[in-house]
């Protein structure tokens, strides 16, 4: 139901470009933190939520790989719903992260895209609200024609319908 | 058939992503993650690059020794130092060096009374922050050479370093309860 409604509202095209352009948010999003774990650690640190260092660390050198995934899996268009219903949680856990340490009156590095010179605000939680809805729309929408994802299932319907 | 969109095909797959995304992760950072383990470099924002040795300055007063993580290990065994935190006080209230001081910079001139009071000017102390990008380790060993205290050594790789290699901290207000 929810598809055919954000179908009627929404150019499929539209949908095409707003699931690429979170993909490579996500990929960029993942390369510093893949490349220097130990800084994303330290990042993660400032943010006072984690007591555990073991756990933390195996936070700093996980989270940047599911990024990974989620990212390339949506430029490519394979398993659209599924990546995107994570990536909606996930950038929901960060703005979360994020507003509580704004809350405390945190002025610590973001760790968004492993750049350590960018301090959390207004703008980050703008951002990163804007990231969630366009991963929002990804997930409520269909899954649009130029994925991957929809061209082998219409290769493998035409294949069952050929006569041979 | 089951439904692309259903809950148990998105769990699935999540689930699949995670634990790849784990496996690389940790298999790709083994020694990170192993902990803990001897930390051989910090970083520094001089120039934008990581500084691998111990900093230089050309201006007097002279600077500290730089001390690692190995080092700091002892230290802290011995009680031969006593540490001294240059960060924030909710930053020393979130985790210190067993037997840490807080004097941090941006409150020194309101805690310094009472560290004197309490050390010694020819006592050995153990300066450090959070990391080597956080530089008040620097600055605080600095005040204190300008106050007369010139046994000082900076750990710069810091609070960072010694918990990620999974040693013990103190929490809670320590040196702040008057």
């Amino acid at each position: 139901m929810s598809d055919s409604l954000s179908h009627k509202r929404l150019p499929i095209q539209l949908i095409c470009l707003v699931r690429f352009a979170l993909g490579f948010v996500f990929l960029y999003a993942s390369v510093g933190k893949i490349l220097d774990p130990k800084a994303f650690a330290e990042n993660l640190i400032a943010y006072r939520i984690f007591s555990s260092a073991q756990f933390l660390k195996y936070v700093a050198v996980t989270l940047p790989w599911i990024e990974w995934f989620c990212g390339i899996l949506l430029v490519l268009g394979v398993f659209v719903r599924s990546v995107s219903a994570l990536t909606t949680v996930l950038l929901f856990v960060f703005l979360a992260g994020m507003s509580s340490a704004l809350w405390r009156g945190l002025e610590i590095h973001c760790g968004c895209f492993g750049s350590p010179q960018e301090t959390i605000g207004g703008v980050s939680l703008l951002r990163d609200g804007f990231f969630f809805l366009m991963s929002l729309v990804v997930l409520v929408s269909p899954v649009d024609p130029y994925s991957l994802q929809t061209f082998l299932g219409n290769r493998r319907t035409h294949l069952a319908d050929s006569p041979n | 058939m089951t439904k692309w969109t259903g809950v148990g095909r998105i769990l699935l797959v999540n689930s699949a992503i995670i634990l790849l995304s784990a496996c690389i992760g940790i298999g790709l950072n083994r020694a990170f993650v192993a902990g803990p383990q001897e930390s051989v470099y910090s970083y520094s924002n001089e120039g934008g690059k990581p500084q691998f040795k111990p900093f230089e300055a050309s201006d007097a007063p002279p600077v500290p020794e730089m001390v690692w993580l190995q080092d700091v290990r002892k230290i802290i065994d011995s009680k031969s130092m006593i540490p001294v935190d240059g960060r924030s006080e909710p930053d020393y209230e979130n985790g210190h060096l067993p037997g840490a001081f807080s004097l941090s910079v941006a409150a020194f001139d309101k805690r310094f009374q009472e560290f004197s009071n309490r050390y010694p000017k020819d006592g050995a102390y153990l300066i450090y922050c959070s990391s080597g990008q956080c530089g008040l380790s620097r600055q605080l060993a600095s005040l204190l050479q300008q106050k007369g205290y010139h046994k000082l050594k900076i750990y710069l790789a810091g609070y960072n370093d010694l918990f990620l290699a999974g040693n013990p901290v103190e929490k809670g207000k320590g040196s702040l309860i008057k």
